[in-house]
């Protein structure tokens, strides 16, 4: 059988672009010397997955979490303090959300300066994919400062994050559901999932329920368990572990995917991630990735 | 030392090395160059800890250290280093692998507390980073659980205190040597408390002649560290709350809501002391010795005996500038003068 493989989200960034952002933030490497070198890091990265034949997101090297060029994308919402990502010892900053929110042009905000924008570099692969958190996410992450009632605040956060992959020309996207939705209702996405081609990746289970609004309309699924029965489109195994550094074994990981697609009766299967590969030393995530690669190339 | 133990002023931990010293401690590479910086620099910090009137010096600002994972960690046989991850925007920290058995290949802090000893008359306590969040802050590729993996750094933590010990025996037989236990990640995980529990008792087990307290800052539920505090073989804490608190003179629950959260502690545990952090170490605002003396005020209103109640910053000052932060330790110095007075 041949699978497929999907790497989202934040790539790790190199020592080198980790050290050139270090100098631009001192004063000692213009702006434009800067983009150049996140333009020319990300081309790399998609050079090399696309060689592994995987497909994937933009790189993101230029995000500094996975909430930040969505927040500075919207209207009544500020940046607030640094918080504790999920478990683990990385920390984003909190968007803080003050009333209706509505898509702004990125040429209009205000922020340190940092070039979070072009979020996405359509212009390197004829097959990019866009990245949102999943709106659920963004404002379960967030500090909620305003009494708009929460289901109208989903569809609000739902149409401005459309308008900000629409702005890039995209059509197609992931969106990443760090935070477990449980089986609770997506029907905010409705919309999303008609305009674009969604890949919905949630670390949580999902439940029929929750798909049920958006199921037939949605790509692609990946969520840590997907009952039997619930989506019939293609399905990411997310068998790579994000948060550790021990190398997985492919045949295993190659033995996973056949045992699953038989157990459940699916007939297009891939491979993914548990998280987005920030959390991993570049080196680690290169080497991840090489063996998505490979157990995309042998199959079983 | 504060007289009869009351009030003691301590200081928590890391304070802003100098210039000399931050610009060049991962740049030289002669030892006996950097060792002279490091000697240099803690004494500067013990005199400012001094001058500003802390019963307690800790270890001079933990001059001897770069980073509170990192320095173990690069000490310790079966941890492997793949590179650096980030902690936040462009900031990023060595995260290493726990790729085998783990044993001590250098100890940690024996050179750090031989100085200091050697200069002051001042209270010492020694912070050390715990085997909870040294497991939770490193990848395990070799153990089967975070369990065994926190109980494998309790086992290295235990023999690294020890060391400290006979250190500490040679120049203060009769006294009982001061370790405070960092531990960051304690509250992390909520369902992890049996863990961080099991950790902490072996990494202090069989040990005598040593006060142990723990530090922990920034927890988004301090309840979780109360709820165990019983089972916890440790003699007491030494939290945040300052960053928590108005900044309000006038004495009131609303006002000093941070401190409020003291009644919980009160009422679950009478035995451990409790260090309270009276100044943010994330702001530039030097609080004045009447908020601190309130918030002292209101937390004995809480623990009355003034031999529980410990004063120190919320976390180490090495946020802050060094003048800052002496200005924030000077002014909490007032602060406790005023309060001991009144008792």
């Amino acid at each position: 059988m041949k699978y497929k493989g999907l790497v989202f989200g934040i790539y790790p960034r190199s020592e080198t672009l980790r050290k050139s952002i270090n100098l631009w933030e001192r004063g000692k490497l213009p702006l434009d010397e800067l983009k150049q070198r996140i333009t020319e890091e990300k081309d790399g990265i998609l050079r090399f997955l696309e060689g592994l034949h995987l497909s994937h997101t933009d790189p993101l090297v230029n995000w500094h979490d996975i909430l930040r060029p969505l927040a500075l994308s919207l209207t009544n919402v500020r940046l607030g303090e640094l918080h504790r990502y999920r478990e683990t010892n990385t920390f984003y900053r909190q968007p803080v959300i003050t009333g209706d929110v509505e898509y702004r042009n990125q040429d209009n905000v205000e922020h340190d300066g940092f070039p979070y924008f072009p979020a996405f570099q359509t212009a390197s692969s004829a097959d990019m994919i866009g990245f949102i958190p999943g709106p659920h996410s963004f404002i379960a992450m967030s500090r909620v400062e305003t009494d708009v009632e929460r289901g109208k605040l989903l569809r609000e956060v739902a149409t401005a994050a459309s308008k900000f992959i629409e702005a890039y020309g995209l059509d197609e996207v992931v969106i990443y559901d760090p935070i477990p939705f449980g089986g609770a209702d997506l029907f905010y996405l409705s919309d999303l999932v008609e305009r674009f081609r969604v890949t919905l990746i949630s670390a949580g289970d999902v439940t029929a329920s929750s798909l049920r609004g958006i199921g037939k309309d949605l790509h692609a699924l990946s969520a840590r368990s997907i009952p039997a029965g619930a989506f019939d489109g293609p399905v990411y195994l997310q068998v790579v572990d994000s948060q550790n550094t021990k190398l997985e074994d492919p045949h295993e990981i190659s033995a996973t995917l056949d045992l699953e697609a038989e157990n459940n009766e699916w007939s297009d299967v891939g491979i993914t991630h548990t998280e987005y590969l920030d959390f991993l030393p570049r080196r680690i995530a290169d080497e991840k990735v090489r063996l998505m690669g490979e157990v995309l190339a042998h199959g079983s | 030392m504060a007289a009869d133990g009351i009030l003691i002023f301590q200081e928590i931990g890391s304070f802003r090395k100098p210039d000399y010293l931050s610009s060049s401690f991962k740049k030289i590479k002669d030892q006996e160059e950097i060792r002279k910086l490091k000697e240099r620099a803690t004494l500067e910090t013990i005199r400012l800890f001094e001058n500003a009137g802390l019963d307690n010096i800790g270890v001079g600002g933990e001059m001897y250290r770069w980073e509170m994972y990192e320095h173990p960690a690069t000490r310790i046989s079966g941890i492997k280093f793949y590179g650096m991850v980030r902690s936040f925007d462009n900031r990023y920290y060595r995260k290493g692998s726990v790729i085998a058995p783990l044993s001590v290949k250098e100890h940690w802090h024996n050179d750090e507390l031989e100085f200091v000893i050697k200069n002051t008359n001042k209270g010492i306590k020694v912070p050390l980073t715990g085997p909870y969040t040294m497991m939770d802050w490193s990848f395990n590729e070799y153990f089967s659980n975070r369990h065994s993996l926190a109980l494998e750094f309790a086992e290295l933590l235990n023999s690294e205190i020890r060391s400290l010990l006979d250190i500490w025996k040679r120049y203060h037989p009769e006294e009982k040597l001061q370790i405070q236990i960092d531990e960051p990640a304690a509250t992390t995980h909520p369902d992890e408390m049996g863990i961080f529990t099991d950790a902490i008792n072996r990494a202090v087990e069989g040990l005598t002649s040593v006060e142990i307290s723990m530090h922990v800052c920034y927890s988004t539920d301090y309840r979780l560290l109360y709820d165990v505090s019983p089972e916890l073989k440790i003699d007491g804490f030494n939290l945040e709350f300052a960053n928590r608190d108005s900044l309000s003179v006038e004495s009131s629950d609303n006002n000093r809501k941070a401190y409020a959260g003291l009644r919980y502690f009160a009422d679950v545990d009478s035995e451990k002391f409790m260090g309270i952090g009276v100044t943010d170490v994330h702001s530039d605002i030097i609080e004045s010795p009447e908020l601190i003396a309130s918030r002292i005020r209101y937390s004995l209103g809480i623990i009355d005996d003034p031999r529980r109640l410990r004063i120190n910053p919320d976390c180490g000052l090495r946020t802050r500038s060094r003048g800052v932060g002496y200005e924030k330790l000077l002014n909490t110095s007032r602060a406790i003068s005023m309060v001991r007075e009144e008792l």
